[in-house]
């Protein structure tokens, strides 16, 4: 079983389980067999607010890594996440579009947003965080904050 | 009795400053004030917080419809705390999904789409308090 690791602040408290990779811009990717799945982590999902609407890629499409994997529509904003992989999409979470909900509820779970096949894993991996190095990205953000 | 006595009692968010906030008054003041007079009062969330009596005991005498801005459901919680009955809770994100094209937007003054998304979450209410109070008299 995968270790979750956790990072409190003020209210908060953001998780980051060990068994995946991280984008800066907050989304998950965790390699299987052939594929990866993508999702936005919990300090992201926490961070943009409830979320109303989810739009994302079809299942054939090809994204390059930095072209837009979803775009979310919250309470407090609307935000464009780019894809931080290369790779042609598989599947995406069809039942956002009933629950959008998931993604803050289950956002490691049943609130993925797409799987893909990647087509340079070796060249993409690399650019992506451990959960440590996340976990220290997410500190150095809110320092900065309260420093403003 | 007055026909209020009879009705429900209305709680909306108190997240001032916030646009779903500023949605759940709206449309609670549409409700009681339009839609259902006499059958709805508009009790304060920030009444219940301070723990003031009236709105203790209106809530305590009748069945309440809960308008919450965000997931922390603040009225409905705090009805639920004041010994209250929740007929019909209700969250602005929830309307908002089924009225996507009413993005709301706006605090003080919310825009033309935050002020129909008020509208058709009080029409929402509208029936559901016809439903409460009908079964009430049935």
């Amino acid at each position: 079983m995968s270790e979750i690791l956790e990072l409190r602040h003020d209210k908060f408290l953001f998780k980051i389980p060990t068994d995946r990779q991280y984008s800066r811009e907050g989304i998950w990717a965790l390699p299987g067999d052939d594929e990866v799945t993508l999702g936005l982590t919990d300090y992201q999902q926490q961070r943009a607010g409830d979320v109303a609407f989810v739009t994302l890629p079809e299942a054939g499409d090809r994204l390059e890594a930095g072209e837009e994997l979803a775009a979310v529509e919250t309470i407090k904003l609307d935000v464009s996440y780019g894809c931080p992989i290369a790779g042609t999409v598989v599947a995406s979470n069809q039942q956002l579009e009933l629950e959008a909900e998931l993604i803050n509820l289950e956002p490691y779970s049943r609130g993925w947003l797409a799987v893909m096949t990647p087509e340079a894993w070796d060249r993409d991996q690399p650019a992506l965080l451990s959960a440590e190095q996340y976990l220290a990205l997410i500190q150095e953000e809110l320092a900065a904050e309260a420093k403003e | 009795m007055s026909a209020i006595d009879g009705g429900v009692v209305v709680v909306p968010c108190s997240g001032i400053g916030k646009t779903y906030g500023s949605v759940s008054r709206e449309a609670a003041y549409i409700l009681v004030d339009e839609l259902r007079p006499g059958k709805a009062q508009l009790v304060a969330l920030s009444k219940l917080v301070m723990g003031a009596e009236e709105a203790r005991d209106a809530v305590a005498q009748r069945q309440a419809i809960t308008l919450d801005g965000c997931k922390l459901a603040c009225a409905s919680k705090m009805v639920k705390e004041s010994g209250g009955a929740v007929g019909c809770e209700m969250a602005v994100l929830d309307v908002y999904r089924r009225n996507r094209q009413l993005k709301p937007k706006g605090i003080s003054r919310l825009n033309e789409e935050g002020l129909q998304l008020a509208r058709a979450m009080a029409e929402e209410l509208a029936i559901q308090i016809d439903l409460i109070l009908g079964e009430a008299n049935a």
